[in-house]
């Protein structure tokens, strides 16, 4: 028994010629379930709920409110919920995943040599990296919304001072470690989970797993959390710049 | 680059985990988001409606005890004056009454007086006559029996002298 692990998510097998990995799979896999849900959702949607109805409204409308009071206005938290929450919903299931246990014993052999079937989802950078895209990009698209053009490019490159124009220089520097801040916080709390539970599963394959299986599943709640709010945080700071300033 | 090979980042990748992730946002928003927070809204709006109509329900019941008690409170009320009314009217009445017979009582018994006064009077008349008679029936038969010239005379002188 040899312990693989790879930074890169392993290739399955090519759809024209687009190699497909283990972790684009799964996500494709959870992204099926949680539309299958949502349409389930829809249909089966009653004024006086059920005991699954009530979780849903529960998480929903608990989620809408945390994301209204960060926002302090209805119809801009309307605008951004979806994407925050389908952020969360999605990272918190694609961890959830792994949870399935045997996952580490199944292995599949493809053209590339025998290669594990299951990998975190989120341990793929490339899904944090869209991610993460996705919310800088909505966050740079909000402040030049709210602040216009010119006075977006003028909070970068601001020439009224030799220090100010410092201070801009940093702040363009900032909005590009927001990239990376982001997504490799995300991607190195899951990597790092999944590493460690091998590592432990490779040394003592009884009981010693346990405790950072259950580390694991704080991550797997949390680090969704995080990012999705830091996303939130981002794009209502795009909003009021000055609130935020002061 | 090595760094980007060694994350396994492929553009076209990128590119569907984006559509992926895009298409998930749009489908869970539609289905699953709005129609939750929508029945959330429908039913919180219910929960308010209901409460201010069971506010306004309370007002009104509140509103119709206060007529009803108002209400009573006129019945009452008129049904005291009409009694109050009838009272004094039927004491009026009493007292029209009580006069009235009290009038023809009195008209009554004037009748009365006159004419027991009026037989009194034909009696008296009528005894007069037949006592009248009777004394000189008796006081004939008297003098015709025991009359002589000496009780004659003693009579007449003690008329005379009673007379006197």
């Amino acid at each position: 028994m040899n312990l693989d692990i790879s930074l890169s998510p392993e290739i399955l097998f090519n759809i024209f010629g687009i190699p497909i990995s283990n972790a684009f799979f799964w996500s494709w896999v959870v992204t099926l379930f949680l539309l299958v849900g949502a349409f389930l959702i829809k249909r089966n949607l009653k004024m006086h709920p059920g005991k699954f109805q009530n979780i849903i409204e529960m998480l929903v409308g608990g989620a809408f409110d945390f994301v209204e009071s960060m926002m302090g206005d209805k119809k801009r938290a309307l605008r951004v919920f979806p994407l925050v929450f389908t952020m969360f919903f999605f990272i918190f299931f694609c961890n959830l995943l792994t949870f399935i246990p045997g996952q580490a014993a199944v292995t599949i052999k493809t053209a590339g040599g025998v290669v594990p079937l299951f990998r975190a989802i989120i341990s793929d950078y490339s899904i944090v990296f869209v991610m993460t895209m996705v919310s800088v990009i909505v966050t740079q698209i909000v402040a030049v919304a709210s602040m216009g053009p010119l006075r977006y490019v003028g909070k970068f490159f601001n020439f009224t001072s030799p220090l100010n124009f410092f201070l801009g220089l940093m702040d363009l520097v900032g909005e590009l470690a927001k990239v990376m801040s982001l997504s490799f916080r995300l991607f190195g709390n899951i990597f790092a989970g999944e590493v460690l539970g091998a590592v432990m599963l490779f040394l003592f394959p009884f009981f010693l797993p346990l405790p950072f299986a259950l580390l694991g599943l704080l991550t797997a709640v949390v680090q969704p959390f995080v990012f999705s709010v830091l996303t939130l945080v981002f794009i209502s700071m795009a909003i009021q710049p000055e609130e935020a300033e002061a | 680059m090595g760094l980007i090979k060694a994350l396994g980042i492929d553009g076209r990748i990128l590119l569907a985990q984006l559509f992926n992730f895009a298409l998930l946002m749009l489908i869970l928003w539609r289905y699953a988001y709005k129609p939750v927070l929508n029945i959330l809204e429908e039913r919180r709006s219910k929960i308010e409606q209901g409460l201010s109509d069971a506010e306004a329900a309370a007002e009104k019941l509140k509103q119709a005890e206060d007529d009803s008690r108002q209400v009573m409170i006129d019945a009452r009320k008129e049904a005291a004056q009409l009694l109050e009314k009838a009272q004094s009217q039927a004491e009026l009445r009493q007292q029209e009454i009580a006069r009235k017979a009290q009038e023809d009582i009195g008209i009554m018994m004037e009748k009365e007086r006159e004419k027991i006064k009026a037989e009194k009077e034909s009696v008296l008349a009528e005894l007069k006559g037949e006592l009248s008679d009777l004394v000189l029936l008796s006081l004939k038969r008297f003098l015709q029996e025991n009359v002589d010239d000496k009780r004659d005379k003693e009579s007449i002188d003690r008329i005379v002298k009673d007379l006197i």
